[in-house]
């Protein structure tokens, strides 16, 4: 309506020129201009909808992670406090790997099952909604790895002779938090066992990159960990299309499911127990090997153990490309009944 | 405002339920009342167009691209129904903006004008509305969003009288503004009867007719007389029976198509159905081989009332 | 205006003869402009389509006159042509239609021509 000023005061709508061109057969389209209507709307080549379901999907992750790391700097100061007053008896520090778990898995799962309805219903396509949860997910896992990896490299570096705890993994603070699998990867280990039962053990210096290497391992973690909970997320949506018996059943295998795998079951044991005592099982160096542990066993009763990195890195990408894969198979064909039951 | 919206052998089953069976409508702008019995396929169609749905055939056109998986498509595309994409928690405001950044412009003072009209106030929390104040909410949004096609899927549900009469005049106001491809499913006819251009009937997940909403007249005609008499009428003529009634020898029967008065024997009266009458009267017989189904014609068949698939039938 | 559904007439020629009414009693004098499409769909709950469609009749009557850019006008001579259009209508149909059921019902021209002045009188 050119030059026709709207305010809300305004009962008499002048509609003269609406009502000629109507009359005249006018084509509408300037009338959409005249509002002062948004119209461009492609941002880098992304649609509007693209574009705003990516804001959106980052938007949550970053409450998400913003909230997890203010629990975990609460859960570092209470540990710090613990230490002060208390000597000797204490449990382990936190486990920063395992404390992402459950805050990642739970992340990803809740926006692919609660944010799809919202975002369908505003013209976004299926497609563009699991593309959303992989590049915000992958950035979320980014932001964990380097905010963990530079926190803990500072705590590493700062151990000194005679003040750091010297073990098995080396010398570098345990405290208030450590990363045991991926901090693995800063070194590589020789273990040679003498006759008697004794055993003796050394290590090689910092590898150069080594930090590198560590925040790589992480980084497989935490995308692992997306990755699981995006299809987690799908899943839990099918069950709900099936009813609230579904939910419940969902629900109850994905705790299950947490539980299994936050437990001290294959994933977490500290493998090097069992890896002496098993040497040269074939078993054994799968399981070794999965993680980034390649073991060679030069001559008898002697271990050389070296850290692959780009194995835990190459299988997490698999398992992530994988995960998105099947979300999106599921996703295509998610579809938003009306509240009321259908014929 | 040329916007063209095309559905072609739409189809969708639930298992073993057949939703859509074989649709085929062209929109172009107007105001459009779909009608049907509960369960006949509206809200499929709607959610179907809208994307919420997926088709398991065929296809839904806007300006010839596809519009399933096409957010350029379903930018254009706005649809209002039960399903509650809101947060409850969000303020009235707040989701006025979101609807704004998603569809690329927002007519706030229209808006304005349209909440204090229905006394609502702006500032509210959407949770603490009443259900027909939200369905107000979601209708005062789907008005204000610059989209070319706006489906409203039983707007008016749970609004009391003068909300309705307010509704239709804000609707018939934002059209006259900015014509658009306006779909409006409803139960309740009578009060859309005048509102509505055009009409399309759905039954069984089939569009069994199609035609101006003024021309509605012509589609069918009540003949009431003796029995016999009717009878024999009917069947001279080869007249489509739509409904038989009878009350003794008296009997009303109901025609497809216009009866011209001049080719009525005395003893004959005939007269014409309203909008709702009619689509009772052709959705409340069972789905059969007597019901033709109808593509949609645009202009000139409609205007006879002729019905376009009279001759196989 | 009222519009009425069961009146068969269809909705788009009531929408005319309101307006036609209208110009014929004054109300919307010549060249003055009458409400636009938009107004009287609200108003009265019509599609804007159909208001449009009666206008439309009255163009061609030479009641109305589009002026673009600016809407809907009484024509000039409008009223007059309005009000002549309804006398031929009185004196095609009406007339005939009161003298047959005058005649049916058994009314003789004298009679009736007295009931007539009698009823001017009053």
């Amino acid at each position: 309506m050119d030059g026709k000023v709207v305010t809300t005061n305004d009962n008499v709508r002048e509609s003269a020129h609406g009502t000629a061109n109507a009359a005249a057969g006018v084509s509408e389209a300037s009338v959409r201009g005249g509002r002062g209507m948004m119209r461009g709307d492609d941002f880098l080549g992304m649609s509007r909808q693209c574009r705003l379901t990516l804001v959106r999907n980052l938007a949550v992750y970053g409450v998400v992670l913003l909230l997890g790391l203010l629990l975990f700097v609460a859960l570092c100061y209470q540990r710090l406090q613990a230490l002060r007053y208390e000597t000797g008896g204490l449990s382990a520090s936190i486990d920063a790997e395992r404390y992402w778990f459950p805050i990642l898995l739970l992340a990803a799962a809740a926006w692919q099952w609660l944010f799809f309805d919202t975002a369908i219903c505003h013209g976004v396509s299926r497609r563009t909604f699991v593309k959303a949860s992989a590049i915000g997910g992958i950035v979320m896992a980014i932001a964990v790895s380097v905010s963990m990896v530079a926190a803990r490299y500072v705590l590493i570096s700062s151990g000194k002779e005679g003040t750091c705890f010297v073990g098995i993994r080396g010398c570098f603070l345990g405290e208030p938090f450590d990363l045991p699998r991926s901090e693995q990867f800063l070194y590589a280990w020789q273990r040679v066992s003498y006759t008697g039962g004794a055993s003796g053990s050394g290590f090689s210096p910092m590898l150069v990159g080594g930090v590198l290497f560590m925040f790589l391992k992480f980084l497989s973690l935490m995308l692992a960990y997306v990755a699981v909970g995006t299809v987690l997320g799908a899943v839990l949506a099918w069950a709900a299309s099936k009813g609230t018996w579904g939910v419940v059943a969902a629900l109850f295998v994905a705790c299950l499911a947490s539980q299994l795998l936050g437990s001290s079951s294959v994933l977490w044991t500290d493998e090097w127990l069992g890896r002496f005592a098993a040497a040269g099982a074939l078993g054994n160096w799968l399981v070794q090997a999965a993680s980034g542990r390649v073991i060679s066993h030069p001559s008898a009763g002697v271990e050389i153990g070296t850290y692959v990195v780009w194995i835990p890195v190459a299988e997490s990408l698999v398992l992530f490309a994988l995960c998105m894969w099947i979300t999106y198979l599921m996703t295509a064909r998610r579809e938003i009944h009306p509240a009321r039951q259908r014929a | 405002m040329n916007a063209n919206l095309t559905i072609t052998d739409l189809s969708k089953r639930y298992g073993s339920t057949v939703a859509l069976d074989g649709v085929n409508l062209t929109l172009r702008p107007a105001i459009h009342g779909l009608f049907g019995r509960n369960g006949a396929g509206k809200s499929t169609l709607l959610g179907v167009i809208a994307n919420r749905l997926l088709p398991d055939g065929g296809a839904v056109e806007l300006d010839g691209a596809n519009v399933r998986e096409n957010e350029s498509a379903q930018s254009r595309i706005y649809l209002v129904n039960e399903t509650l994409p809101f947060l409850l928690g969000a303020r009235i405001s707040t989701i006025f903006k979101r609807e704004e950044r998603y569809y690329g412009g927002f007519d706030w003072p229209f808006s304005a004008r349209m909440l204090a009209a229905f006394g609502i106030e702006p500032g509210r929390a959407y949770g603490h509305l009443s259900l027909g104040q939200r369905m107000i909410v979601r209708l005062v949004a789907a008005l204000c969003v610059p989209t070319d096609v706006l489906l409203l899927d039983e707007p008016v549900l749970g609004l009391d009288a003068v909300n309705r009469d307010l509704f239709y005049r804000f609707l018939l106001e934002s059209y006259g503004e900015r014509p658009r491809i306006i779909v409006i499913s409803t139960h309740i006819i009578d009060e859309i009867a005048h509102i509505v251009e055009r009409a399309a009937i759905i039954d069984h997940g089939r569009i069994i007719d199609a035609f101006d909403a003024e021309s509605v007249g012509s589609r069918a005609t009540v003949l009431t007389g003796e029995s016999a008499c009717v009878g024999s009428f009917v069947e001279d003529c080869g007249l489509q029976v739509i409904s038989r009634e009878t009350m003794g020898r008296l009997a009303t029967v109901i025609v497809r198509g216009p009866v011209e008065a001049a080719d009525l024997p005395s003893g004959i009266a005939a007269s014409a159905l309203g909008l709702q009458d009619y689509v009772i009267r052709v959705t409340s017989g069972a789905v059969g081989p007597d019901m033709p189904d109808i593509s949609d014609h645009q202009e000139a068949g409609d205007e006879t009332g002729a019905v376009s698939s009279s001759k196989g039938e | 205006m009222h519009f009425d559904d069961s009146s068969g007439e269809p909705l788009f020629r009531q929408v005319a003869d309101q307006l036609n009414e209208a110009i014929v009693s004054g109300l919307y004098r010549e060249g003055e402009q009458v409400p636009s499409t938009t107004e009287i769909s609200t108003t009265y709950r019509i599609n804007p389509a159909t208001v449009l469609k009666g206008m439309n009749l009255l163009v061609e009557r030479g009641l109305l006159e589009k002026r673009r850019g600016l809407g809907m006008f009484v024509a000039p001579g409008a009223a007059a042509r309005a009000r002549g259009a309804k006398r031929d209508e009185f004196l095609d149909n009406r007339l005939p239609q009161f003298i047959a059921e005058a005649r049916r019902l058994g009314f003789g021209p004298k009679e009736l021509t007295e009931l007539i002045e009698k009823e001017y009188a009053s």
